[in-house]
């Protein structure tokens, strides 16, 4: 286990270096520029080589590059061109609402997933079955930002239960937040569960196939144990591995949920860097949501063995 | 134990509705008003704003030294103006004002913002605007004297503008790059708080000049997508909102529990043509463009009925400049063909139009490019993302290409930097000897009939010369619930020392 940790730790050297090189590079080959981003349409070639010089881009790239990799190595990410904030802090203030809302969406998608998908699996070609399928077709095929409207018509202006968009801090207000949190989780989390509720449905029906199944029946253990003990704890895997490339995305940020919300997560910060080429939050962000990534992907791994004792790490 | 934890968590989610329903979750106390601005703010810092839509942000923490009112007449604000020759300004500033750290606002604090904005290295977008200034000094303990190396008309209405915002010296040099986030001002509110993408918190000044303000504090909330910002209004989150889509306009109005204010606002909708390379290099051809292009059609349809239609550069709300006799004829395809035949062009001319990919921009030119198309022009359109439009139009890489301005209060701002030869937005690359001189030589004459008859001589040279495509005067679209007794300002920033809950 700890030469597992040790290894998957090593390999994040050469993934952020590689992702460093990408998010610097790639940001760079995008017309525009973040001055006259800046300026807009008060640039005036004075101010415009004033700005240059004074935040270095008048000099070569690879300087530039070698500049910024060192100065993150002792941990400065340097600052916004769009407003001079520090962008590590930015990132993790951007970090926090988005985590919070990725981990509601997550267990509202599977509230509603892994029962729907296992009374699909267990009543098949029912009513039950189709209904739940047909849901999910109708959760896989909305866009987010029309149910999202959807919930806040419904929600805020007839039935006015909950604040139409807007975000708090739970360490602030932890009642406002959850009022806040509602709708964008909600909206998220159906999105989500779509998916997940087709994987544990698919899954599930393998495994009450399987010949220990059999056994588990003709020994006569109850069904509903059969199903929970038996059938589920034998199809979590390819779930959990579903839920961890999920949680991988949400983290990712959820650019349309986070407009639609007014939600001030790492999308939107990213997206809208992007678009005024605020290169330094770009590449700090990616960077952040590569180390993200990786260890999403090893706590998936490390899930794996307790669901699973005979998967070994290695 | 999980599942005793989900229960809980559901039975607390299920409660949730009932507290907030009770409680004051997001209904505002009558202290507070939440205000829906389009975007966050870039920078606090007045002298690097360069966002229109940060200016309702900046007039709340900051104070010009000059008012101007909504009809644009010019006030004293936290100073007096005065003009002993036509080269020199004394700013007289009233006594006992502090900023919002409590440093002196004094004839060394006004020099000192003077300094930094005029300062080639701040790249400040201010030193441009603030035009010829030769010296700045403090010739009394509240008073500045400013020479300038030439007259300058529109100094008086710079000063009430951006580059009159003072800021506090002291909060500069403490601050260092953090001033950009932690501005402080003069201004009627003080900064309490500000989480990018979230929220914007301000508190009432005790000590601005005309008093404290009425409403205690202001949360501005930057939603971008405009329907969301509609229903964070009807549904009394925010209690004002600024950038009410034209579309909506009348859905807003209906509401009884709403106002929607609409007035008419400073800048232009306009199209540059590229004046300096075929087929746009030929005047008749940028002619025959625009009396093919019917601005009414895209007043009706892109902007529903808000605005007004545009024929030059100075819209009605500069009363005084706004030349009413320019009435071309416009969405007559006819008379287009005969000007392009007049002019010995038989075959269709390609052009390609530049907008940025928002659907009101796309609207536009596909507007353009069918009536165009009528007149004998072969329209493509080219869409690109706002961040590349600036560097689009420098580089004249285009054929014509959208290049809206938000306005100034004098026409000046409006004309000059479009229209001289070396303006920096003269992205047509227009070379007009006449227009460029009439307008260096309204900057510098004072009487204000004579500007007049300046700023009008020049419109007309410009109709006809057409080097840009001008469609709408914009309106300044507003909203807020009833209650709310506030005041609207031709360039759409929100002063809200003038506002209360009734």
């Amino acid at each position: 286990m700890g030469k597992f940790l040790l290894s998957r730790l090593l390999s994040l050297v050469p993934i952020l270096f590689g992702t460093s090189l990408v998010a610097f590079f790639l940001i760079r080959l995008i017309p525009g520029d973040p001055v006259i981003a800046l300026l807009g349409l008060e640039a005036n070639d004075d101010a415009i080589a004033a700005l240059r010089s004074s935040l270095a881009l008048d000099r070569s790239l690879p300087v530039q590059y070698l500049a910024w990799l060192g100065n993150v190595l002792t941990g400065d990410f340097g600052r916004s061109i769009q407003g001079g904030r520090q962008v590590f802090p930015l990132i993790l203030g951007a970090l926090g609402p988005t985590a919070l809302l990725a981990v509601a969406a997550l267990v509202i998608s599977l509230l509603i997933a892994i029962p729907a998908g296992i009374v699909a699996a267990t009543r098949r070609d029912t009513v039950a079955d189709y209904g739940a399928s047909f849901a999910a077709l109708c959760g896989l095929s909305m866009p987010s930002f029309w149910l999202g409207v959807l919930l806040i018509l419904a929600f805020s202006i007839y039935v006015p239960i909950l604040p139409a968009s807007g975000y708090v801090s739970p360490l602030v207000d932890p009642l406002r937040f959850l009022s806040f949190l509602v709708l964008p989780a909600l909206t998220l989390g159906t999105a989500l569960s779509a998916a997940t509720m087709r994987m544990t449905r698919a899954t599930m029906l393998e495994v009450l196939r399987a010949d220990f199944i059999r056994t588990a029946r003709a020994k006569g253990v109850p069904w509903r144990r059969v199903v929970w003990r038996h059938a589920f704890r034998n199809a979590q895997i390819p779930i959990v591995t579903l839920i961890g490339i999920q949680m991988g995305q949400l983290l990712g940020g959820v650019v349309i949920t986070e407009t639609v919300f007014s939600w001030p997560g790492i999308g939107k910060l990213t997206v809208d860097a992007i678009f005024a080429r605020d290169y330094p939050v770009v590449q700090g962000a990616v960077l952040v949501t590569a180390v993200l990534f990786v260890f999403i992907n090893l706590l998936t791994d490390v899930v794996y063995t307790l669901i699973d004792p005979r998967v070994g790490l290695q | 134990m999980l599942r005793r934890t989900l229960l809980k968590s559901l039975a607390a989610s299920a409660a949730l509705p009932l507290v907030l329903r009770h409680g004051t979750a997001f209904a505002a106390a009558p202290d507070v008003l939440d205000v829906a601005i389009v975007s966050d703010p870039v920078t606090l810092d007045p002298a690097l704003m360069a966002s229109f839509f940060e200016l309702s942000v900046q007039y709340n923490l900051h104070e010009p030294l000059l008012h101007v009112t909504p009809d644009l007449a010019i006030e004293p604000g936290l100073a007096e103006l005065s003009a002993p020759d036509d080269t020199t300004y004394v700013l007289t500033l009233k006594d006992g004002l502090t900023f919002h750290d409590g440093t002196a606002i004094d004839a060394e604090a006004v020099k000192a913002n003077f300094d930094r904005m005029l300062d080639p290295a701040t790249g400040s977008p201010r030193r441009s605007e603030l035009g010829p200034i030769a010296s700045v000094e403090a010739s009394g303990p509240l008073e500045v004297t400013i020479k300038l190396s030439a007259p300058y008309a529109p100094f008086a209405g710079v000063l009430a503008n951006r580059a009159g915002m003072m800021v506090s010296p002291k909060a500069v040099a403490d601050l260092g790059a953090d001033f950009a986030t932690k501005a402080v001002g003069s201004g009627p509110y003080k900064l309490v708080s500000w989480n990018k993408n979230s929220e914007l918190v301000l508190e009432a000044f005790d000590g601005y000049w005309r008093g404290k303000p009425a409403i205690g504090r202001v949360v501005f909330h930057p939603i971008s997508d405009e329907t969301v910002r509609m229903t964070n209004l009807r549904s009394g989150t925010v209690q004002l909102a600024d950038g009410v889509a034209p579309q909506l306009v009348s859905q807003v109005e209906q509401a009884s529990d709403l106002t929607m204010k609409q007035r008419p606002g400073l800048g232009f909708n306009a199209f540059s043509f590229n004046n300096t390379r075929a087929p746009f290099d030929k005047a008749a051809v940028r002619q025959a463009f625009v009396t093919a292009v019917g601005p009414q059609v895209i007043q009706r349809a892109v902007y529903f009925g808000t605005g007004s239609v545009s024929n030059g550069p100075v819209p009605p709300s500069i009363a005084w400049a706004y030349d009413e006799t320019l009435d071309p004829a416009r969405g007559d395809a006819e008379k287009a063909k005969s000007i392009l035949s007049e002019a010995g062009i038989s075959d269709p001319v390609e052009v390609s139009v530049t907008v940025t990919n928002s659907p009101l921009q796309v609207r536009t030119a596909e507007i353009i490019q069918a009536q165009a198309g009528q007149a004998g022009f072969k329209v493509s359109i080219n869409q690109i993302d706002p961040t590349s439009l600036i560097t689009v139009l420098r580089q004249k890489d285009f054929d014509l290409c959208m290049s809206p301005w938000s306005g100034r209060s004098d026409p000046d701002g409006n004309m000059f930097n479009y229209f001289t030869k070396d303006g920096p937005n003269n992205f047509a690359g227009y070379q007009s000897d006449a227009v460029d001189g009439l307008l260096k030589k309204a900057r510098t004459t004072l009487d204000q009939d004579e500007r007049a008859t300046l700023y009008k001589q020049a419109q007309e040279t410009i109709a006809e010369d057409a080097p840009m495509l001008f469609l709408t005067f914009p309106s300044t679209l507003q909203a807020s619930v009833a209650k709310l007794d506030w005041m609207q300002w031709p360039d759409g920033a929100l002063r809200l020392q003038f506002a209360k809950f009734s």
